[in-house]
């Protein structure tokens, strides 16, 4: 590389031996999200279901974004079984209702309810999630979908490891959604509660 | 003096009605089909919670729940979803207290299947003027709550207008 002409360095040039090894794609910023999506290869994706959550208005609205990012991080961290892109979007149904900002909540922000420790982990290169991580994301960027929803795709992948060092096998889909909403192992009335109204979610999603 | 006597008895029924709440309680379904579900119920049928959760890596967080008395004296939730901090949830005890206060006909609006069948025998809740209840299993996504006199809060949209959000209230 090109440097000032110095004493230690007369010809003005250097070897760069040291610099940040930084592969395409581990790391995502607001631009590569974005430009990720643009151009993502459509073909032979799974989107989610469709027209069965009347109920909610911007239930479809999301579609194409959580199939790009399953998709995405379902082939990035060669996940097995591969993540179901209805369990995602059941998981929005009851996280937010297909909401982009949620009200009166200071835990968790935006249509995946990403809490400010996840926001947190999921930009650490040191931290739990260490493939495929994110970087210069604001707290204020969760409620924006692009975002949120890469952002929780990658969790709940991550999630879904967790699980299963959790309980020793894999997860059921229902587990891993409760490990996200941080009620795996939780004895209460409220994680039945609200694990039943993911459950109506995922079976309407799955209703012929 | 009859008179008088007459009228203590209207005022002191009158005042017994408005001391205890003892008018008509009543239960209304209006909608519960194709997901949707919306009723019509009276104040002292509805009992708010925060639930107390030990989240595995989280901390402590909340779960916020409505109890609602059905017709066949069983009673059903209507849940937020999503976890909440004690603040949000303290927060939304206090405007649907208020709701339920300065109302007479309380509109609820969830999601989830209210044709369920019951299964009793889980727990109980108790209600101030019902006393210990079945609750029945059945558990909806809560939407909204408003009385009649436009006082609203809606689970994902506090006090956003339209309350309750589209597409309540459903056409019948």
């Amino acid at each position: 590389m090109h440097v000032p002409v110095s004493d230690k360095n007369p010809s003005g040039i250097t070897i760069r031996d040291q610099h940040l090894r930084r592969l395409p794609g581990t790391y995502l910023n607001r631009e590569e999200v974005s430009e990720n999506f643009k151009s993502y290869p459509r073909k032979g994706i799974l989107y989610p279901s469709s027209g069965k959550i009347p109920k909610h208005k911007n239930a479809d609205s999301y579609d194409e974004l959580i199939a790009v990012w399953v998709d995405y991080f379902n082939k990035k961290l060669k996940t097995s079984p591969p993540l179901d892109p209805d369990v995602f979007k059941a998981l929005l149904a009851s996280e937010s209702g297909f909401r982009l900002h949620t009200s009166e909540n200071k835990i968790a922000f935006g249509i995946a309810q990403i809490t400010k420790q996840t926001w947190t982990i999921l930009q650490d290169p040191k931290g739990e999630a260490t493939e495929f991580i994110f970087n210069d994301i604001r707290q204020k960027d969760l409620r924006d979908p692009n975002i949120a929803i890469p952002m929780g795709v990658r969790w709940l992948i991550y999630k879904s490891k967790r699980a299963t060092a959790k309980l020793g096998r894999p997860p059921t889909n229902e587990e891993i959604v409760l490990e996200y909403k941080g009620l795996l192992k939780s004895k209460s009335q409220f994680k039945n509660n609200a694990l039943e109204s993911y459950r109506y979610y995922y079976g309407l999603l799955k209703s012929k | 003096m009859g008179c008088s006597k007459v009228s203590r008895c209207v005022i002191y029924i009158l005042g017994c009605l408005s001391a205890t709440g003892c008018v008509t309680s009543s239960f209304k379904v209006l909608n519960q089909g194709n997901s949707g579900f919306e009723v019509f119920v009276t104040p002292d049928r509805v009992i708010v919670e925060c639930e107390r959760v030990e989240a595995d890596d989280r901390g402590v967080v909340y779960g916020f729940m409505m109890h609602v008395l059905d017709e066949e004296k069983t009673s059903f939730t209507l849940v937020q979803t999503n976890t909440l901090d004690k603040e949000s949830c303290d927060y939304r005890i206090k405007k649907i207290k208020r709701i339920l206060s300065n109302g007479t006909q309380i509109y609820l609006a969830g999601i989830g299947d209210f044709q369920k069948s019951r299964r009793t025998g889980l727990r109980k809740q108790t209600f101030p003027r019902f006393g210990a209840v079945e609750d029945n299993g059945r558990s909806l996504q809560f939407i909204a709550i408003k009385n009649e006199r436009n006082q609203c809060f809606g689970a994902f949209s506090a006090e956003e207008l339209p309350c309750p959000p589209e597409p309540f209230p459903l056409k019948n």
